[in-house]
């Protein structure tokens, strides 16, 4: 039985779970990221846990949490390189804002909206961290890079996306029936 | 004010220009706000070494049975070489007397004195298809400093590059942010290796600026020419594997293949400059 809470009090109740919620799926975002995903390297590429879960949360949610989440995902693979603080960060948050701005006119768990989604960000995203970090520098190197570094990883993303929309979309879903239930039985309570 | 702060397009902007500011100012290795990067290494540093240590095990146990095989071949030869090494032991021994002997009166102070040696474990590797960067679990509370170099028994790995609390992030010299002053051990020419995009990925790196009439072949030993005050003079880099020759004066370059193996790398050792 859940307790009956009323105004602010309950708005910090659910927003506790929210931010676990997030605090939890960044920080595995991150372990993963920079340990399991290593061991199933293909060609030396790995695909980017971090890009698929901020696409997935896109996809679910309203464009201030995504854009939030983004930040934080985006800030998070800035911190795992070790290099310059930023760059993913600003990618992920001017990414997911239109996708979550249409993410309610589309067919959030169809399998080709999740692939399309996921590659076309994919590609994206690192095209840009490419011009950013590499071009600027004299590297001259983009189609050996689009072919050899950027598609097989937008390929390994569209495969990740798949097992873990489900499972995040599940926990999102239980935390908004967690709020309803509350906003109902704190009306009823009034 | 407040409806210019609750507009949407002001927040965006903001938040924009904020991490270019941050990118601006975290662009150098050595900069304070670096220290931000605690925020997620700290609390994703005991999983990271979870993770390591659980790895390793598994990885330990699927190898035992491959290892019996190997063992039984291996255990023949090496009883032939334990007759050869211990006669080598006795010829070491003396040279290694016969060399204090000489250094002693030389006055001679050997180069890593001035270095404490910091054993660590890579705890992850670089979390992009980018860079060759990772992360090991020796941090500022272990004294590591910024710029120490890293090796192992073979040769060179690279450097610290960003300390947090508990871990430190090393850029191998195969990472295209590395560049290494080197001397060819052969001739003694300088060259400069550097990481390279292209060769990366299958773990090489290259060595750029080479002079027309170098002496310059493959299977050449690379080691560092302690020029630049980073790295110690004389440490393995690697060995070359082709050279690349083209027209112009300086347009020569040569791709190093390291003894390092960054693929299979576990344990790593930090040079720590003695205060």
């Amino acid at each position: 039985m859940l307790p009956i809470l009323t105004g602010r009090r309950k708005r910090l109740s659910v927003m506790k779970y929210r931010v676990i919620a997030a605090a939890t799926l960044i920080l595995m975002g991150a372990f993963f990221q920079s340990t399991v995903l290593e061991h199933i390297e293909i060609f030396n590429i790995r695909p980017n846990l971090l890009i698929v879960l901020m696409v997935i949360v896109s996809l679910l949610r309203s464009p201030v949490e995504s854009a939030t989440m983004a930040l934080l995902f985006g800030f998070t693979m800035d911190v795992l390189l070790g290099k310059t603080l930023g760059w993913y960060a600003l990618l992920f948050f001017l990414v997911s804002i239109p996708i979550s701005m249409i993410n309610e006119k589309l067919y959030r768990d169809k399998i080709l909206v999740l692939l399309i989604f996921a590659s076309g960000t994919s590609v994206l995203v690192e095209f840009m961290f490419f011009i950013i970090v590499f071009m600027f520098r004299g590297y001259q190197y983009l189609p050996f890079i689009f072919w050899t570094v950027i598609i097989p990883e937008a390929i390994y993303n569209c495969i990740l996306i798949l097992p873990l929309f489900k499972p995040v979309a599940t926990v999102y879903g239980f935390l908004d029936r967690i709020d309803r239930r509350r906003n109902r039985l704190g009306n009823e309570q009034r | 004010m407040r409806r210019i702060l609750t507009n949407k397009i002001f927040i965006l902007v903001l938040v924009v220009i904020l991490l270019l500011a941050l990118a601006a100012v975290s662009y150098s290795e050595r900069s304070g706000v670096n220290i931000i990067g605690n925020i997620i290494s700290v609390p994703a540093a005991p999983l990271q070494q979870a993770f390591s240590f659980v790895g390793k095990k598994v990885g330990d146990f699927f190898g035992y049975f491959e290892d019996v095989k190997k063992t039984k071949a291996e255990n023949e030869e090496l009883r032939k070489r334990i007759s050869e090494l211990e006669q080598q032991i006795l010829d070491i021994d003396r040279l290694t007397k016969e060399n204090k002997e000489l250094k002693d009166a030389l006055n001679f102070k050997d180069q890593y004195d001035e270095f404490d040696f910091i054993g660590s474990s890579i705890i992850a590797k670089d979390p992009g298809n980018w860079f060759e960067v990772f992360t090991i679990n020796r941090g500022s509370k272990d004294g590591i400093l910024p710029d120490s170099p890293v090796i192992t028994a073979y040769g060179l790995v690279g450097r610290v590059s960003k300390i947090d609390l508990l871990t430190s992030r090393v850029i191998s010299i195969i990472d295209i942010d590395s560049t290494v002053s080197a001397r060819l051990s052969k001739s003694r020419d300088l060259i400069v290796v550097r990481g390279d995009v292209e060769l990366r990925s299958k773990g090489l790196c290259r060595a750029d600026y080479i002079p027309p009439n170098t002496d310059i072949m493959p299977g050449d030993t690379v080691e560092t020419s302690g020029i630049g005050g980073i790295y110690p003079k004389g440490i393995i880099i690697g060995k070359v594997v082709s050279v690349i020759s083209n027209e112009g004066q300086y347009d020569s370059y040569a791709i190093i293949e390291p003894v390092v193996d960054f693929k299979r790398l576990e344990e790593v050792i930090v040079l720590k400059k003695e205060p």
